[in-house]
């Protein structure tokens, strides 16, 4: 191999480094935003998740509550946030079709949520 | 390959090497750094000002108001202001994934973009297209800091809607609220949107329903009590302390 053709080891390693500075930026940039979640079902009816999110000291929650059967029977969370009580959600728009309702908030931490189906009844709370 | 083989000459290969190495060695840090701008300003700070229908406001880390910043971009729908709780705006966004719903979903949400300390919620909204009624509707329940409570309604409608109709039923008889509903300018959110601001002194229930673009009632309506029962879950709520 020619002189030409010889790979500068330092221009390597010096790229090396930068690349992993990136990678190493975008990693811990993913890990300060990463979603913790949580989920509680009834009988395959519908489910109440809970999405949570911190960067410093900056949080989210959301609850979602989410319609999976097609039955008439309109679905909802309900959820505790810590401190002030409970909240009942919007019953899911859409029933069972894909997407569900969802309540967001970045001043109270959420201690536990439950969903609900019209007429049927509630599953357990999932506490946090 | 073929031309180093061709360019071997001990001097004058190894000055083009070097010619050769700084530029590639260059363009990598260069991109790095492109990268690395990138995410920065992915964190940074929305933009002040006043937002607009249209404006798309950008993702990134979670913030807490007036941004309450999604990781994901939102486009602005319609904003507003409550006498009650102050400015608001609607927005859509795709969902992310999640093991609630599948990841680029159409959602819109209603945001109070200056939320007393005491209300429970920053926004609510929901995901996914309306259903054959072709009217989504959900509510948002806001607090100001004294503990008086508002409520909102906002949703989808088909495109063209001549208005949505809110009829409200309780101890202070019947009465009906209307809006004209807007086009969204989210193109992943078709059809017109809505948000109206909800008495609820009196009221406990009622429906909503719609008008098509030639002024026709359309016969299905959605239930509204629904709206209510957040209403007072959230004028129950403790003062936080």
């Amino acid at each position: 191999m020619s002189t030409a053709c010889r790979p500068s080891w330092a221009g390597l390693k010096r790229s090396m480094a930068v690349v992993v500075a990136v990678g190493l930026m975008l990693v811990v940039g993913a890990q300060d935003a990463a979603a913790h979640e949580d989920c509680v079902g009834l009988d395959g009816r519908g489910v109440a998740c809970n999405r949570s999110t911190g960067a410093a000291n900056h949080f989210a929650h959301w609850v979602d509550g989410c319609d999976r059967l097609s039955d008439g029977f309109r679905v909802r969370a309900h959820y505790t946030l810590s401190g002030i009580g409970d909240i009942v959600g919007n019953w899911d728009p859409n029933g069972a079709s894909s997407g569900c309702a969802n309540d967001f908030t970045n001043q109270f931490q959420l201690s536990r949520q439950r969903i609900c189906v019209e007429v049927v009844g509630c599953s357990g709370w999932l506490n946090h | 390959m073929t031309d180093a083989s061709n360019s071997e000459a001990p001097t004058p290969a190894a000055v083009s090497t070097d010619r050769r190495t700084p530029p590639r060695r260059s363009r990598l840090a260069l991109a790095a750094g492109v990268v690395g701008l990138l995410i920065l300003a992915g964190g940074a700070v929305a933009a002040t000002g006043v937002l607009s229908p249209g404006d798309v406001i950008p993702g990134g880390d979670p913030a807490p108001p007036p941004q309450s910043r999604l990781a994901v971009p939102e486009t602005v729908l319609l904003t507003g202001t409550s006498d009650v709780v102050g400015p608001y705006r609607l927005t859509a966004y795709q969902s992310e994934p999640s093991k609630a719903e599948a990841a680029g979903q159409p959602c819109i949400r209603l945001l109070l973009t200056e939320p007393a300390k005491r209300t429970p919620l920053a926004a609510s909204g929901f995901c996914g297209d309306p259903g054959k009624s072709g009217l989504s509707a959900a509510s948002l329940p806001a607090l100001d800091d004294n503990g008086n409570v508002t409520l909102f309604a906002f949703g989808r409608s088909p495109e063209g809607t001549s208005a949505v109709d809110l009829n409200l039923t309780g101890n202070a008889g019947e009465k009906t609220i209307s809006t004209k509903p807007v086009p969204s300018q989210a193109e992943f959110v078709s059809g017109d949107v809505w948000v109206m601001e909800v008495p609820t002194n009196g009221y406990n229930g009622g429906t909503v329903s719609y008008t098509d673009s030639n002024g026709n009632p359309v016969p299905t309506t959605t239930d509204a009590s629904g709206f209510f029962d957040r209403a007072r879950s959230v004028e129950k709520l403790q003062p936080p302390e």
